[in-house]
């Protein structure tokens, strides 16, 4: 499909919760597709709404597939009963979560296969107990997630979800890095082979190439910034299509502005991994208000922890992470970086968890 | 309603009708941020700010509200607030744990004080840059003859109304000092008229803990 097909499908920038919410016709062809559903935007908006915040968590079972996998850097999740039930567990934790849409960027991949990538912003009271932090505190919180999903026919079949789990646990006064030691230590218990996931993404991180873009895309030339970052070094001439003045935000409230603040947060990652492999997994783009356009683009990285930074001193371990930026494009220069990765997980295996 | 009748009515704590506060409002106040209606609306009526005498501008795509002491600069949609930043008084956020990164402000020889490109402004006008531009680089030179090594201006928001125009700038500086200390701060400007009024409001920057690892 062209990257801007349908435009009647809108991104959720700028529209108020009650127009996104209001039913009607439909306004794209959604085969297989609950007739509540009017395009493929409301949808992700539309379900999510209806479980988190209208409580219908069973709809997990009529929004996933039985075998669905969920793909997160701290190992995958798999079958529509474990969404199910951690649904009610974060409910139960944070029952005033209010999930809003940031964006969602999308593409028809194939007739009928839809992918979004869903910008979240949520706001909830840790109001419950919950096994990872403990104790209710009873403090705000509110962090961005990003959620892929491969949908067919009203059923998530595969989703990549990273959150930033580092401000999550600051948020409610927990440190990092001892429950990503703790998350380390009890991996290092019980059958290995159930960590056999992280090495066959490095794998393919390593040996797989990049997702094939089309010619004109709007995600092609960032995906060659990032691969010119992350894989040649050559941060410089790779920043030119960032706007000088254009706004960085990366997990564990990175955050700053221009071209030198950007190559600052690509460098922390380069200087802690060596031997580095880049992939660009996932491409997306989306027209947005005033004719900015939206991009998406799920990426990962595999390399060797051998310099001393932001992850502290070397372990010598094979590292992985996984990541999904948004972007803002105005005028063909980025705008806005909104990246996001789970930086608690690459704590836990700099610690020697989730596999060898 | 206005996009400026809605930074009113938030001004004075009071929530904005029709939606004109989107549900997933950023607002960037001090050096934290507020996400949400809900919560930026709690913020401000803790710290309501003065508006009598500020000067309002609104294009199709942005809103200010500068007043003697404080401001507000929003990004609008369809005359909705969809993003936000407050700028002067009553900051009421802690500083937040965070990853510093340690950047060149510059990436080059040829020192520039304020980094700007004007297609990321289509609502601004030549004049209003001038004029915005200006003032940013004074503002920028304020704060390095108090004792800065470096400070640059990034030029994140900038229009032009009829009624004159604004711009939001985030500042990055340096210390001049044995270790120095770095910090960003925002400043919004608002410019009446051809220029007859000038009111820049700006944050103390304050002293925070580098710390650029987890």
């Amino acid at each position: 499909m062209a990257w801007n097909q349908d435009p009647a499908v809108l991104s959720p920038v700028g529209r108020p919760m009650r127009e996104q919410l209001e039913e009607g016709p439909r306004r794209q062809a959604l085969d297989g597709f609950e007739p509540v559903y009017r395009d493929f935007v409301d949808y992700i908006v539309r379900c999510t709404h209806r479980i988190w915040e209208e409580k219908n968590v069973g709809l997990c079972r009529t929004h996933y597939s039985d075998d669905c996998v969920l793909h997160m850097l701290a190992g995958p999740a798999a079958g529509v009963e474990v969404v199910n039930q951690n649904t009610v567990g974060s409910l139960t934790s944070q029952a005033d979560r209010l999930v809003m849409a940031e964006d969602v960027i999308w593409s028809e991949d194939a007739p009928g296969e839809f992918y979004s990538s869903h910008r979240i912003i949520s706001r909830s009271t840790h109001s419950g107990d919950e096994p990872l932090i403990g104790h209710a505190t009873m403090r705000g919180t509110g962090v961005s997630t990003i959620a892929d999903c491969k949908v067919i026919a009203n059923r998530i079949v595969e989703e990549w979800l990273v959150r930033d789990n580092t401000t999550a646990l600051w948020q409610v006064g927990a440190d990092p890095h001892g429950i990503a030691a703790a998350g380390a230590a009890a991996d290092l218990d019980g059958d290995q082979a159930r960590h056999a996931w992280r090495s066959q993404a490095m794998a393919v991180t390593r040996s797989e190439a990049d997702v094939t873009i089309e010619e004109g895309h709007p995600a092609a030339p960032i995906a060659s910034m990032l691969r010119m970052a992350f894989a040649e070094d050559l941060y410089g001439d790779a920043a030119t299509l960032f706007s000088p003045a254009g706004e960085v935000r990366w997990p564990s409230r990175r955050h700053g502005f221009g071209r030198g603040f950007w190559i600052g947060c690509v460098t922390q990652l380069c200087n802690g991994l060596h031997q580095r492999a880049f992939r660009c997994e996932h491409v997306a783009a989306r027209p947005l208000p005033h004719g900015d356009i939206a991009v998406a683009i799920r990426w990962s990285l595999a390399g060797t922890h051998k310099g001393t930074g932001v992850w502290g001193e070397p372990s010598g371990r094979e590292l992985w992470l996984l990541a999904i930026s948004h972007f803002r494009l105005r005028g063909g220069m980025i705008v806005e970086d909104m990246t996001v990765f789970d930086e608690v997980a690459i704590l836990r295996q700099v610690g020697g968890g989730l596999g060898a | 309603m206005s996009a400026l009748d809605h930074l009113h009515a938030l001004a004075r704590g009071d929530a904005p009708a029709h939606d004109g506060l989107l549900a997933n409002t950023r607002c960037a106040w001090g050096r934290g941020a507020i996400v949400g209606e809900e919560a930026i609306l709690a913020a401000f009526c803790q710290r309501p700010f003065a508006f009598d005498g500020a000067l309002g501008l609104e294009c199709q795509q942005s809103a200010a509200l500068v007043g003697d002491e404080d401001a507000l600069i929003a990004d609008v949609y369809d005359g909705r607030i969809g993003r936000l930043w407050r700028v002067g008084r009553g900051v009421i956020l802690p500083a937040e744990s965070a990853v510093d990164v340690a950047f060149d402000a510059d990436l080059r020889q040829q020192r520039g004080t304020v980094d700007f490109r004007a297609e990321d402004h289509p609502q601004l006008d030549r004049a209003g840059a001038e004029r915005l531009l200006t003032a940013a680089r004074s503002h920028v030179d304020d704060v390095r003859r108090a004792g800065m090594l470096r400070v640059r201006a990034f030029v994140l928001r900038a229009f032009s109304a009829s009624e004159g125009c604004a711009a939001l700038l985030a500042v990055f500086s340096l210390s001049n000092e044995t270790s120095r200390s770095a910090s960003f701060s925002y400043a919004i400007v608002g410019i009446a008229g051809s220029g007859d009024t000038v009111r820049l409001i700006s944050e103390e920057s304050p002293p925070s803990i580098w710390k650029p690892r987890l």
